[in-house]
């Protein structure tokens, strides 16, 4: 198993030096000279090129991207803001703690909700609740989510003054963007748990375990539930890249000031070096997020781990399955 | 099922027999089959009801709007949804109705034409790594795997920003984001069925790779890329919405829905027409689209077939 997450580590590196290089080429080819972007349209011709020389924006492409990469690699420095002249780990960092709450509260209020209606709507199929549920996972999934956020303000902020429409210090803000985000991902989670529900109870062990007299609430989390998990687990991990796109939006609509409105604002005055860092920190986020969601795999399904474990002895394995078939 | 695999096959050898004659019974049972099983499922109805409805509308928005698309009224600004203005008017006392009418123009069409582009390159991709195999495969599947680590909605704010705003731009930058999947579904159907008896025998017929990739393997491969095809639309509508909102797609004063929404953004507190019926349009084509991806899975799966 260590090998394997050791495995998934190392394949992680080269996708992130692609990632790094894609978003660099990017921004390297977007006309505009970043100097004069910095010193304003008055800077004369020396100061703007003594800039360029300082920044070694004069150097060839691969050097600048070596360099680029070099100062990530040994000081963390993903390099200066445009706009602030301060360094873009550091405002990047400043900004992390809330866009990660942001995306756990999402997650966490979608995993919740989508799992515990999934159940319900599963065990009780083509009932009125089931019917519900089943409408709103549908219009859920369809609703523009920055749409919903400003209907959520609309109603809950200016009609019955319950929730703040912008900020993120309190509590009582998080309510708002955390239903903004988490909605679509609650609708599509609820979908799947009730899909997979609905396949696995129909197996003969859950007939099994039902004949041996256990409690209904013993089969369902015990028996069923973790056997229905496997693809829940893969849809919560593809929301949270999902999250972090929308993330974006509702830090944009509740002047919430995370690294999606930060990256927002950047693009929109052509701060690059600040977008490139943005780009680079969210990927290797979602990168984690997917290595996180393959182990979990194993821990939810022993089938899983038992795989891993016999690929230190595949020869072993594979005859013991034969002679088993042959007796 | 059986029935329509032996029609595949049949059609597959007849090519080479008789020529044309056999490919439109192929073509006519692959539809037909789906239809058939798409009209039980009342869902995806409801939903092919509303994309041809909303299509409709859009499609003949001269004749249906009763107001032009820029047509102002200074005076009438603001105006709650009443019957001369069935969604109301907004800042300029422009008719909210008759532009979410035309601006379902632009989101349909980059919604349309982002979905083809990212389907052309990622069927090239997904055939050459799938056919091809080996280094071809890896070089290609290592540059998926590298898109893929970006959430689709930042890759696609990056390029947009890289790029300026746009129609064309935000259909690149949109259609860019949405190549994986197709190059990865592709790749999975070809590696599938490239070792099918049919394959086989075009190619003991002298048939090249182009022919037997386009002719005998890719329409093996249709279910999965319909399927697809149907979502990206959804996905790309509501992405291109939200460059938009962001101010980075299409820009005002064009009635973009999502550019629509920017602009209405200010006076949310006061008017709530302004943002709600723009809004209801995105959630109802994406809700067609949704309903009928849906029914079309169900419709072409093998598995479910009877």
């Amino acid at each position: 198993m260590l090998r394997y997450i050791m495995k998934r580590i190392l394949m992680m590196i080269p996708v992130l030096f692609g990632v790094s290089f894609i978003v660099f080429c990017m921004i390297y080819f977007t006309p505009g000279d970043p100097a004069e972007y910095m010193l304003g349209m008055d800077a004369n011709e020396q100061s703007v090129a003594t800039l360029r020389t300082e920044l070694g924006l004069d150097k060839p492409f691969f050097v600048q991207y070596f360099n680029y990469i070099k100062n990530i690699i040994l000081h963390g420095d993903f390099g200066i803001s445009y706009t602030t002249r301060r360094s873009v780990t550091q405002e990047i960092v400043e900004r992390l703690p809330t866009t990660l709450t942001l995306a756990v509260l999402s997650i966490g209020l979608a995993t919740m909700i989508g799992i515990i209606t999934g159940i319900i709507a599963a065990t009780r199929q083509y009932s009125i609740f089931d019917n519900i549920a089943t409408i709103f996972a549908l219009t859920g999934v369809s609703m523009p989510n920055f749409w919903t956020g400003l209907m959520l303000i609309i109603v809950f902020s200016v009609y019955l003054g319950i929730f703040p429409s912008s900020g993120f210090s309190r509590p009582i803000q998080w309510v708002l963007p955390s239903i903004t985000v988490g909605l679509a991902s609650t609708a599509n989670i609820m979908r799947q748990t009730r899909s997979s529900m609905l396949e696995v109870i129909r197996q003969d062990y859950i007939n099994t375990a039902r004949a041996k007299g256990q409690k209904e609430s013993t089969v369902i989390f015990r028996h069923a539930l973790r056997n229905a998990l496997i693809p829940v687990v893969t849809v919560i991990g593809i929301s949270f890249g999902g999250m972090l796109g929308g993330a974006i939006l509702a830090e944009s609509i509740f002047s919430i000031p995370g690294i999606g409105k930060l990256m927002i604002d950047s693009i929109n005055v052509k701060n690059y070096p600040m977008v490139q860092g943005g780009v680079l920190f969210i990927a290797l986020g979602f990168s984690i997020v997917n290595l996180l969601v393959d182990i979990l795999y194993a821990f939810i399904d022993p089938r899983i781990k038992s795989q891993y474990r016999r690929t230190h002895r595949p020869a072993v394995a594979s005859q013991s399955a034969n002679g088993t078939r042959r007796a | 099922m059986k029935r329509n695999m032996a029609q595949i096959d049949i059609a597959g050898l007849a090519d080479f027999d008789d020529g044309e004659s056999q490919v439109p019974v192929r073509k006519i049972g692959l539809a037909r089959e789906t239809w058939k099983n798409l009209k039980k499922n009342r869902l995806a109805l409801v939903g092919l009801g509303l994309i041809i409805l909303i299509t409709f509308a859009v499609v003949f928005a001269d004749f249906i709007a009763p107001y032009g698309i820029d047509d102002q009224d200074l005076l009438a600004r603001f105006q709650s949804p009443s019957k001369e203005h069935l969604f109301g008017t907004d800042n300029f006392g422009r008719d909210i109705f008759s532009r979410v009418l035309y601006g379902g123009r632009v989101s349909l069409a980059i919604g349309l034409f982002s979905a083809v582009f990212s389907m052309f390159v990622g069927i090239l991709l997904g055939s050459i790594a799938g056919f091809y195999a080996g280094r071809f495969d890896s070089v290609i599947m290592r540059f998926i795997d590298v898109m893929m680590a970006i959430p689709s909605m930042l890759l696609a704010i990056s390029i947009v920003a890289a790029l300026g705003p746009g129609i064309t731009n935000v259909v690149i930058a949109v259609g860019i984001g949405m190549i994986p999947g197709y190059a990865r579904i592709v790749r999975a159907s070809i590696f599938s069925v490239k070792e099918q008896e049919y394959v086989e025998a075009a190619r003991s017929i002298g048939a090249n790779d182009l022919r037997i990739i386009a002719r005998h393997i890719l329409p093996n491969c249709l279910a999965p890329i319909i399927v697809n095809m149907t979502m990206s639309v959804a996905r790309s509508i509501l992405e291109a919405a939200s460059l938009s909102f962001i101010g980075l797609g299409v820009q005002p004063p064009s009635p973009e829905w999502g550019a629509m929404l920017s602009a209405a953004r200010p006076y949310i507190r006061d008017y709530w027409h302004v943002i709600t019926f723009p809004g209801l349009a995105i959630m109802a084509i994406i809700f067609g689209l949704n309903l009928l991806g849906d029914g079309l899975r169900d419709a072409l799966d093998p598995r479910l077939k009877r």
